[in-house]
């Protein structure tokens, strides 16, 4: 019986109709998601822009709020490190990834380290976010 | 109708065995989860970003004396001018959200592995193409947090030595967040962001055909 079951769940499956099916079933979703959010968090404006106004303080979106806080951590002397190296350096090892993780394994309980690099670094920029955010 | 439409077409281009081989009939791995939408996800709310994009255009003009009016009348004025920002806004927010989900399912999938190397590393483009998105279009409503948050990106380069200070005026076009860095940003926003996005997109849809997706674990 339980092999028959098997058979079932493991049958081939084609891109039209199974998957785009609930491809399409996520699409609604986040459609609707989006309009939901744009109808009860409508935009706002603020204050025209102001070049002679130096004391407005600014507060980056969210997605760009890690390398803002790293910015705010280091001093002025290394100033370099949080602009330019450590946004570079994470850029580089994402890029090239693939080619250093020569470990075949897929499955991530026989890819240890691989899975706590990528946790830490997760985390870290987690954190960041999350400080950065609170801290504005 | 409709399939006769399609009939007269396919007298001429032939697309219609070809699209059914290699579109509809594409094998999927049995037992693939909710987290392998991510991806598709991800391309929806592109096209969203797009679409409401182009509408934005219809009516924002990127000049200093312009810009923050422009953006006022549609937040306040244009019907549906505010829901078409909103959809815009928000489809960016969430579209940061989904690249990072989507790259973590794969992470965690291993599917990265040899034969998909360069699907990733095409990959880490479009995750870099997102941010570039985000960090022009903040730009554009000419507010007070956007002038001053731009201010603190554009400045980031100037601690590289030599050529710093080249990069950074190279970006505001001058020596000051004015007139010219509005025409820049909103020319990378609008043509040069979308265009890199279409060519590294193609690359990881054919891969991603060619080699189909990855089994689950």
């Amino acid at each position: 019986m339980g092999n028959k079951d098997n058979k079932m769940t493991d049958k081939q499956m084609v891109f039209y109709p199974d998957f785009l099916f609930r491809e399409a079933i996520a699409a609604l979703i986040v459609v609707i998601v989006v309009i939901a959010m744009a109808l009860l968090m409508p935009m706002k404006m603020g204050d025209p822009a102001d070049p002679s106004d130096s004391s407005f303080k600014p507060v980056p979106e969210w997605y760009l709020m890690a390398p803002f806080y790293l910015l705010k951590l280091f001093p002025p002397s290394l100033e370099i490190m949080p602009t330019v190296i450590i946004p570079l350096l994470t850029f580089i090892f994402l890029l090239i990834m693939p080619f250093v993780d020569k470990n075949p394994e897929v499955h991530p309980k026989k890819r240890k380290l691989a899975m706590l690099l990528m946790g830490v670094g997760t985390l870290l920029v987690i954190l960041f976010t999350v400080i950065g955010v609170l801290t504005a | 109708m409709i399939g006769r439409i399609i009939d007269v077409f396919d007298r001429r281009f032939k697309f219609k065995d070809d699209f059914k081989k290699n579109v509809l009939d594409h094998p999927v791995p049995p037992r693939v989860n909710f987290t392998y939408c991510f991806g598709g996800i991800t391309f929806l709310l592109y096209v969203l970003l797009l679409v409401t994009g182009i509408a934005a255009m219809f009516f924002y003009v990127p000049s200093v004396e312009h810009a923050f009016a422009t953006v006022e009348y549609m937040t306040f004025d244009l019907p549906l001018g505010n829901i078409i920002r909103g959809i815009h806004h928000w489809s960016a927010n969430l579209m940061v959200v989904f690249v990072c989900l989507h790259m973590l399912r794969v992470f965690v999938y291993g599917a990265y592995k040899n034969p998909r190397e360069f699907h990733w590393v095409s990959g880490v483009f479009l995750l870099g193409i997102t941010l570039a998105f985000s960090f022009t279009g903040y730009l554009l409503p000419w507010d007070q947090k956007a002038y001053w948050a731009t201010k603190v990106g554009v400045l980031m380069p100037k601690s590289i030595p030599l050529v710093g200070d080249f990069i950074t005026r190279l970006l505001m076009g001058g020596s000051d967040l004015g007139a010219l860095t509005i025409s820049r940003f909103f020319a990378i926003h609008v043509v040069v962001l979308p265009i890199l996005t279409a060519v590294f997109l193609v690359a990881h849809f054919l891969m991603i055909r060619r080699t189909g997706i990855a089994k689950p674990l």
